[in-house]
């Protein structure tokens, strides 16, 4: 692993850290949402295509795009899981019920907002050397 | 570099703007209809509005809200003075002096209750806490606690909940004895003359009060940790308290119940105790309990409802909260409980109302009665350990004396009671309030034909103005003989009165109502063992008829029928379907409802005894006949099963006329040329809904989010309906009465504060952006006892509707306390469907008076919130009618009541919202209802929330259950177009439903300033078109920094190339 990442510039091993991130956000939120209505598959298809095509970038050394690549993909999942999401954040909000936002759905939103903030400095860090 | 990463930085930015806004604009494009209606903002203008007084149809009797703001804190405030009871004043420990020092403890004594939560929440934003409406009574409070109770390092104890998700979890939290000792210090003993100890619930919407974690006491009942007990901290309160009083460091303690409902009360039979009183939760009336306490005003309240000893002793528990048909499955209904905000069983879930007629103090006081009588198989029966004080129980410090009772036939069906009330107290004033009750035969026709017959039940009440020490007067309580007539499911199947002896017994408490019944039975010579008695009875307060079989002299309704306009319906059996023994699809299911005939039958096993129901197919059938088509897309993966699907039938009949130009608006509609009211029937109304598109038809049936549509061809504005059943309040109101086009925007517009986009100038009264008047709990409201209180209650509550443009209210709140652990306690009444009703149609009668409809809520069977969404209510059709209904009957009957809420819970197998039975012939045909029903919360029902979809709109319509959704797009969107051709039945169905709600708009304060020169323009909301604006000028930036990004890619990989 270390000889792997030897010599590689900052850009390229954070949106190494991205892509896995990405990995671990997209299966977090499908075990959270899965069994849900909420759940967006396009959203989670759309993160599975942004890793994929990173991978191919890299394999293909063009992994300099890999970073847009991962930014856009985690953004619109986000986007999608927002639009599926609302309608119980606006249940929640308007206090109807006596009851709040569970764990899970901080947690989910959490790894979400860290794979976008990682995906969005890759954009600025060189990935090459 | 520098420009690069600048480029970068642009770019990026402006993608995540770019989507958001992008994401943004669709969600609030389908939702703009909710948005504007949460946030207030203006949809419609009127054009040409008249602001002159032949304009104005409904009128204030205010010059300014501020005067309305200061009656509405009034009354309120009047309403908790007479609405408080006093439980228990041993030694006239209360009133307490004037200047007496005091000690206020206990978490609930610095965080008070005013309302309930959901929605039936209030603003408390001017309500009074218990320290300043004891300190402003001339009490002084004890300042080292109260700096304790509200330190930072007792932020731990205070009430509240852990807000799991759909699993509520209520905390008490009150602080332990050793520690509020260890804080007061020796400020005890100098602010000893008493010790308040308030002790304090809450409850609300979405939620009981049951079965549900908390730090209640676990007190081996079979109820698990009891919320409605005292809890561990709270009797260590209450021991420490008495040891103080012991040693002589306390004088008196005092018990404050600040709850909409009743606690356990046998914590209040310890001798210790001195005084107590339920104040209920207080809305923004506070005020009046200082003055209770220090009898600058004298207690006059009467429960509402029976405290029980322990609720474990309540056999309605037994068959309380959620049951599920153990086999759903075989019939293809799912049992899942969903994982959405209300994760519920909506398809399979059911209860029993087996307790049938004996509910609260019917229960109690009829088995109490059998037991003094010797009948048989009454079963073990201690009424002292049951029940704590009875319905219609309150103390008062003066005394007052009823005599001259007289009863006397005054008129076919009328009966009068006569009786002097006179205050024999030397020393305080007070009013009095007198219940009348009927005892009728339980005798063989009743006993053959399965009627049951509570030993009392109340039928009228009046209460007097205040009387001075020694001061005398003369009360008239008028009784109809309807309510002496009991409801033959079995064989009459409508009203009778049965042959025997009827008795009428006058003034006090349920209690000393069948003790006097009992003293009456026995001067008549039946055999009473008088020493099962608890309590004497007085049979000069009571008067006895003797009536004789009559089963046609109730056999039609009283009321209009809003069907065909001149006839009275036959009343009849409607529900049978929702009795588990008359449903024709029952299979082998039957239920023992509870019978006088044998007490020892009831189960009091918490746990296992609950009647039983097995689904069958039939059921199967008929619950599914009102699910969505849709439902495959939602929760419910396999949709309605082939075998249940019940589509709306096609027909080739012809269609009503769209799009006619009849020249008519909706102000056309209100009085003919001679000045007469036009009738819904007038052939004109057929001419002015021709009008109608059928666009604005679907319009006007599509979105009913609390509020309800503008069209702008027949010049009908929108209306803004609004909770609660406590009063306007809640979320809605963030402009308070500014929210609509109401007086005060009227006000303000004349003085030429409103700026041309709506909003105000900052010369615009202030007190405008403050928010109506929360009234304390309804159980309170009907504790008065006082039908002109709840009258000048409701006169507020549509006062506030007329200056803050809301012309619908949803609201009242008529479900019935069929148990303490109901969680939304603080908007119903009473366990007395006939305390609900003459209370409800009371309060009713004054809010619609100012043009504020009101929607009465839920109608019916919304009696607990565990799985009230789409729950199957088994019930009896006399408890139904003599209960259930009655809280709603009674307002529209007596208290014009235009519209209804329905109930998220099933009649038997058939949805509320979609129970033709309940809807077209008991509230439209035998009641008179003129204007609309509407859903409960629509996006509930329809799948929108991650649960089983038990209800779409369509089928309300189609049926004559309901006319409109709580809801709008996108729940409903394209529900109706399907209908656009081929459905003439379904088209008239929804002709009718519009015209409906045209017909109540006409008649509502919605029309204020609307004349004949009025238009309506619908306009796109301020906050859209910001909204849309921005997002217009992000787009821009993103597509210029995307198109540099990509000549800087472009570039970047030619140098790249290159360099290769």
């Amino acid at each position: 692993m270390k000889t792997l990442f030897q010599d590689k510039a900052k850009g390229y091993i954070l949106t190494c850290i991205t892509i896995l991130m990405a990995i671990v956000t997209d299966i977090a939120y499908a075990v959270i949402y899965s069994s849900t209505k909420y759940i967006s598959w396009e959203g989670f298809c759309i993160i599975i295509a942004g890793v994929v095509l990173s991978i191919i970038l890299y394999a293909l050394k063009l992994h300099r795009f890999a970073p847009t690549v991962m930014m856009i993909s985690v953004f619109v999942a986000l986007l999608f899981h927002v639009y599926y999401i609302y309608f119980f954040i606006s249940s929640v909000m308007t206090g109807i019920q006596f009851s709040g936002f569970p764990i899970s759905f901080f947690v989910n939103f959490i790894l979400f907002g860290i794979t976008l903030i990682l995906s969005i400095i890759c954009v600025f860090l060189p990935t090459e050397k | 570099m520098k420009g690069k990463i600048v480029r970068k930085t642009l770019a990026v930015v402006s993608l995540l703007m770019s989507g958001v806004l992008y994401t943004a604009t669709v969600i609030t494009e389908v939702n703009a209809k909710n948005i504007s209606s949460v946030f207030g903002a203006k949809t419609y203008d009127v054009v040409n509005e008249n602001f002159d007084d032949d304009a104005t149809y409904y009128k204030s009797e205010y010059d300014s809200v501020a005067d309305l703001m200061k009656d509405g804190r009034e009354t309120a405030t009047e309403v908790l003075q007479e609405g408080a009871v006093l439980l228990k004043n041993n030694n006239n420990a209360l009133p307490l002096a004037g200047g007496s020092k005091v000690s206020l403890v206990g978490v609930t004594s610095y965080d008070p209750v005013y309302g309930g939560t959901g929605s039936g929440s209030i603003s408390a934003e001017d309500a009074i806490d218990f320290s300043k409406s004891l300190e402003s009574a001339g009490l002084e409070v004890n300042p080292t606690l109260k700096k304790a109770y509200t330190s930072e390092e007792w932020a731990q104890y205070k009430r509240g909940s852990d807000s799991n998700f759909g699993n509520t979890v209520l905390k008490i939290n009150e602080a332990p004895w050793d520690v509020v000792d260890k804080a007061a210090g020796d400020s005890l003993v100098q602010y000893g003359d008493a010790a308040i100890f308030t002790v304090g619930r809450v409850g609300g919407e979405g939620y009981d009060l049951n079965n549900k974690e908390n730090d209640g006491v676990d007190n081996g009942d079979g109820l698990g940790n009891d919320y409605l007990g005292l809890n561990a901290n709270e009797l260590s309160v209450l021991e420490g308290l008495k040891a103080k009083k012991a040693s002589g460091e306390i004088k008196k303690i005092v018990v404050l119940i600040n709850y909409a409902g009743m606690l356990e009360g046998d914590f209040l039979k310890d001798d210790a105790i001195d005084a107590a009183m339920w104040v209920g939760a207080m809305g923004v009336g506070g005020n009046a309990v200082g003055k209770l306490l220090t009898g600058e005003a004298t207690p006059s309240g009467r429960l509402p409802d029976t405290m029980w000893m322990n609720n474990a002793a309540n056999p309605v528990n037994v068959n309380y909260g959620a049951f599920i048909y153990d086999n759903a499955g075989d019939y293809n209904v799912p049992s899942d409980m969903g994982t959405g905000m209300y994760p519920e069983v909506t398809l399979a879930s059911y209860v029993v109302y087996q307790e049938g007629m004996y509910l609260g103090y019917r229960y109690t006081k009829t088995r109490y009665e059998d037991k003094v009588l010797g009948t048989e198989n009454v079963g073990d029966f201690a009424y002292n350990d049951v029940v704590a004080y009875p319905f219609g129980y309150g103390l008062s410090y003066a005394d007052f004396e009823l005599s001259n009772t007289s009863v006397e036939k005054t008129g076919d069906r009328e009966y009068t009671v006569s009786v002097d009330v006179k205050n024999t107290s030397d020393k305080y004033s007070g009013k009095c309030s007198v219940p009348v009750y009927v005892s009728k035969p339980y005798g063989d026709y009743a006993k053959t034909n399965g009627i049951q017959v509570p030993s009392v039940e109340l039928v009228n009440f009046e209460k007097t103005k205040e009387l001075a020490p020694g001061e005398s007067q003369t009360l008239k309580v008028v009784l109809d003989e309807k309510y002496f007539a009991s409801y033959d499911a079995n064989n009459a199947k409508g009203y009778v009165l049965m042959d025997g002896d009827y008795y009428v017994a006058v003034g006090g408490n349920a209690h000393e109502a069948v003790n006097n019944v009992l003293a009456a039975k026995q001067a008549n010579g039946v055999a009473v063992n008088v020493s099962e008695m608890v309590g004497k009875g007085d049979s000069s307060r009571v008067a006895k008829f003797a009536l004789t079989f009559d089963k046609d002299k109730y056999a039609e309704s009283d009321a209009v029928s809003m069907l065909d306009g001149e006839s009275h319906q036959k009343v009849t059996n409607l529900f049978d379907f929702a009795d588990i023994n008359k449903y024709e699809g029952a299979g082998d299911n039957h239920v023992d409802y509870y019978s006088r005939d044998n007490w020892n039958a009831i189960s009091m096993d918490m746990q296992n005894g609950h009647a039983t129901v097995e689904m069958t197919e039939q059921m199967a059938k008929d619950i599914y006949a009102q699910v969505p088509e849709m439902t495959g897309q939602y929760n419910n993966a396999a949709g309605v099963p082939k075998e249940y699907q019940q589509p709306i039938p096609e027909d080739d009949g012809e269609y009503p006329t769209y799009g006619a130009d009849n020249d008519l608006k909706l102000i056309d509609m209100r009085y003919d040329e001679n000045g007469n009211e036009i009738s819904f029937f007038d052939p004109k109304w057929d001419e002015f809904m021709d009008q109608l598109t059928w666009d604005e038809t679907m319009a006007i049936l599509g979105n009913a989010f609390h509020v309800t549509e503008p069209i702008e061809s027949i010049a009908k504005p929108g209306t803004k309906d609004e909770n609660g059943p406590n009063g306007f309040g809640g979320w809605a109101f963030t402009n308070g009465y500014y929210t609509g086009r109401g007086y005060m925007y009227r006000t303000e517009n004349q003085a030429g504060h409103v700026n041309e986009d709506g909003t105000y100038t900052a010369e615009a009264d202030q007190n405008g952006y403050k928010t109506m008047t929360g009234f304390p709990a309804n159980g309170i409201v009907a504790a008065t006892f006082n039908k002109e209180l709840a009258n000048m209650a409701g006169q507020i509550i549509g006062e506030d509707g007329l200056w803050a443009g809301c012309s619908g209210l949803y609201g009242l709140g008529m479900n019935i306390h069929r148990s303490p652990y109901l969680g939304r306690t603080c908007e119903y009444y009473s366990e007395c469907g006939m305390l609900t009703g003459i209370m409800g149609a009371a309060e009713t009668k004054g809010i619609e008076s100012k043009g504020v409809h009101v929607y009465n809520k839920h109608c019916a069977l919304n009696d607990q919130e565990n799985t009230r969404h789409g729950v199957s209510t088994w019930v009896n059709e006399q408890a139904l009618r003599e209960i259930y209904l009655r809280g709603f009957e009674l307002p529209i009957t007596d208290g014009g009541a235009f519209n209804t809420m329905a109930s998220f819970a099933r009649f038997g197998v058939q949805a509320g919202a979609g129970c033709k039975a309940l809807a077209e012939d008991f509230l439209r045909g035998e009641c008179g209802m003129r204007g609309i029903i509407v859903t409960d919360a629509y996006g509930d029902m329809n799948g929108s929330q991650n649960i089983d979809p038990y209800f779409e709109m369509v089928y309300g319509i189609y049926y004559g259950g309901s006319d409109v959704p709580d809801g709008s797009q996108p729940m409903s969107e394209g529900h109706y177009e399907k209908f656009k051709k081929g459905y003439s039945q379904m088209a008239w169905q929804m002709r009718n439903a519009a015209k409906r709600v045209c017909y109540q708009t006409a008649w509502s304060n919605a029309m204020n300033g609307i004349d004949e020169n009025s238009e309506i323009e619908k306009i796109v909301p301020t906050w859209q078109k910001i909204l849309k604006n921005i997002a217009k000028v992000v787009y821009v930036i993103f597509i210029i920094s995307t198109l540099f990004t990509l000549i800087d890619v472009i570039s970047d990989e030619k140098k790249r190339a290159q360099n290769k």
